[in-house]
């Protein structure tokens, strides 16, 4: 309990800091800031110069910054970050989708990385040296070698042109997910296979395997009680980390695909310099992140009895 | 009386190099009998063990010899009848009681283990047998122990637990693998305390490996000297140490006493056994053997390895690897 509280407050804490440097974006980039505050506002492509100095006081841009900052706050919470420059839409509903959407794109390609990776790698760990063992180190090492940008317009040759089993770009329900998802977790799959067999590899000589069998549980039975639990605890802190890793990751894969994510939107706000979509969409992936991170800390320590509890007796 | 594991000619080598780490390793322990096995590090009494229970590395092979336990041939056991063997008929303790138990099971669920695997029973009956369990090996507050964790216990109750899981199924034979070495002195007689009280109650054989003959005056009834992957003098407990013949048991029982005396200083017997395996003919102790020189018998235990004979009044009570020995009782 009080490791969850000290949890929430590093947390709260980063999202802070996180979300000061982005209410300052308007300040730190070029031009006047207090038009560019205003033009996400009011939701015009330009600011009237008659309206300027009455704006600035009604929206209270001439009190000092950081009171500026606190209020800025009040509103972000609430999730009103004011209007794109691009669409004059309210920004937030936008990033809601654009975020749901890599989501599932980062969730669905994890979770096939995770259904290959983890019985590859425990097999050839149990099989340590054999053919099996070399053959799916072997795959999995070259794995590492494609990148996304090569992959992805080869999967679409092959399925979506040549077999057209496929659709080859768009989003518009689980048969569009497939070959992004392939693409994405190409990667991991290579990562999280060789971390697996080596971790599992490593559990497996360890003395209370030994101990385990000794007694009698067999070897297949002492794999499954006690090899894997172990094996998978630094796998899982890893697995979070590559979640982030996989929403940032998916810019490339959004853009070939034509998916409507996050990556691309934040793309598109960048080259667009649309800052009311730049500013919610970094509060929005940083917040994400550090949950992510939390939560992994979490099933770390469930998964873990080691780092939690004290010592008791003698 | 019909030994219960009767080990003969065990001879265990690498796989890849076909280096002989045990050889011709035979033992007999009797229904109820402690036998210890000693002898210094390396000199292959934790592979002695590993190789009674089938659970060599997969680096090593057992290349010769027969193991029987109560008249079953151990060697050809099928995955599944070694299962069985596994805590349903032989018990196993460790050096390293903690790191034998798994770090993310509770200690309870792993005292459990033996008693749903050899006993059959279920999970509810074995939860309140394992509170009985860890009672009858001196654990307080058995509930909580048996919530707790590995790494929460110190290496005693650790070393008790282990104890408890070994002999929850009752086997026959407890083998016990250097099971105070880790601990502390005050501990370490508690442990063989309990080892004894439970030698009592429950009758089964011990296999008690120790590299310290102090240790096992006061719970072997048999002795078996190890060096360098052979068994060099084996005996009732009372000849070997109080009548030893191998110059390398005189010497084991020369650094015993004089650790005893509190001096401090250990007294280690001069000269290494890492390259004894590696001598091809003649005595393995040889290079370290003071006997040579006194009886001048240079050429005898360096032109051939001196065999096990029997020196006691019966065959069994006192048996010796030693040309000076064969040789003072033939003058005699
Ligand atoms: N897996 C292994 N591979 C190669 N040599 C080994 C292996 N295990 C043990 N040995 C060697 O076998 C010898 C006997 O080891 P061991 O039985 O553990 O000795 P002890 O228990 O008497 O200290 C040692 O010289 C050790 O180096
Ligand atoms: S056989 Fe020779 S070298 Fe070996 S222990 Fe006896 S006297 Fe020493
Ligand atoms: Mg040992």
């Amino acid at each position: 309990m009080r490791f969850l509280v000290r949890r929430l407050t590093v947390l709260v804490a980063a999202l802070l800091a996180v979300s000061f440097l982005v209410f300052l974006i308007p300040y730190l980039t070029p031009g006047d800031p207090t038009r560019k505050i205003l033009r996400g506002r009011v939701n015009a492509m330009d600011i009237d110069p008659a309206q300027l100095e009455s704006l600035r006081a009604q929206y209270g841009l001439d009190r000092p910054v950081l009171v500026q900052y606190a209020d800025w706050l009040a509103t972000a919470v609430r999730g009103d970050f004011g209007y794109s420059y691009t669409s004059q839409a309210a920004v937030m509903p936008q990033i809601g989708a654009a975020a749901m959407v890599t989501l599932v794109l980062a969730v669905g390609a994890l979770g096939l990385a995770i259904a290959v990776a983890l019985p590859s790698g425990i097999l050839a760990a149990m099989r340590r040296g054999g053919p099996v063992d070399t053959a799916i180190t072997t795959v999995t090492q070259a794995f590492v070698a494609v990148p996304e940008y090569w992959l992805a317009p080869l999967l679409i040759l092959v399925f979506a042109v040549k077999f057209g089993a496929l659709p080859s770009a768009g989003w518009a329900g689980p048969a569009w997910m497939i070959l992004p998802c392939v693409t994405l977790a190409l990667r991991p799959i290579s990562y999280f296979t060789q971390i697996t067999r080596a971790s599992m590899a490593e559990v497996l000589d360890s003395p209370y395997i030994v101990g385990a069998r000794a007694r009698g549980l067999g070897y297949y039975r002492t794999i499954l009680r006690h090899g894997i639990r172990n094996a998978l605890i630094p796998v899982v802190t890893l697995l979070s980390v590559w979640l982030g890793g996989l929403l940032g990751g998916s810019v490339v894969v959004e853009v070939i695909f034509g998916i409507p994510g996050m990556g691309r939107l934040v793309f598109n706000a960048v080259h667009n310099g649309d800052i009311p979509m730049i500013q919610a969409s970094m509060v929005t992936i940083v917040t994400i992140t550090v949950l992510l991170a939390t939560v992994t800390d979490v099933l770390y320590t469930v998964i873990n009895p080691t780092v939690r509890g004290s010592h008791v007796g003698s | 009386m019909e030994p219960l594991l009767e080990i003969d000619s065990l001879t265990v080598s690498t796989r890849t190099t076909s280096k002989r780490l045990l050889d011709g390793v035979s033992l007999r322990v009797a229904p109820g009998e402690v036998l210890a096995v000693v002898g210094e590090s390396g000199s292959g009494k934790s592979l002695t063990a590993l190789s009674i229970m089938q659970m060599l590395p997969r680096v090593l092979e057992m290349s010769a010899g027969r193991m029987t336990l109560a008249g079953t041939d151990l060697t050809s056991l099928r995955r599944r009848e070694i299962d069985t063997l596994h805590g349903g008929r032989i018990g196993m303790l460790f050096q390293q009681p903690r790191r034998m138990l798994d770090p993310t099971a509770t200690v309870g669920s792993q005292v459990a283990e033996p008693l749903v695997r050899h006993l059959r029973m279920s999970r509810r009956e074995a939860r309140r047998r394992v509170l009985e369990l860890l009672a009858d090996v001196g654990i307080d507050e058995p509930a909580r122990r048996a919530q707790a964790y590995p790494h929460q216990l110190s290496g005693g109750l650790a070393q008790r637990v282990m104890i408890a899981t070994a002999l929850a199924a009752s086997p026959p034979l407890l083998i016990a693998d250097e099971p105070t070495t880790a601990l502390d002195v005050t501990v370490e007689a508690q442990i063989l305390q309990l080892l004894k009280q439970k030698k009592r109650e429950l009758g089964m054989s011990v296999l008690f490996i120790s590299h310290d003959l102090n240790v096992v005056s006061s719970i072997a009834d048999r002795i078996a000297v190890m060096y360098a992957g052979r068994v060099v003098e084996v005996g009732t407990a009372d000849e070997i140490l109080t009548q030893p013949e191998h110059p390398y048991t005189k010497a084991l029982i020369e650094c015993s006493t004089l650790r005893t005396d509190a001096s401090g200083q250990l007294y280690v017997i001069p000269g290494g056994s890492d390259t004894a395996r590696e001598l091809d003919h003649g005595c393995r102790f040889r290079p370290r053997c003071g006997l040579t020189q006194e009886a001048h018998l240079e050429q005898v235990c360096d032109a051939r390895e001196p065999v096990l004979l029997s020196i006691g009044r019966s065959p069994a009570e006192h048996e010796c690897r030693c040309w000076g020995t064969a040789e003072e009782r033939e003058g005699a």
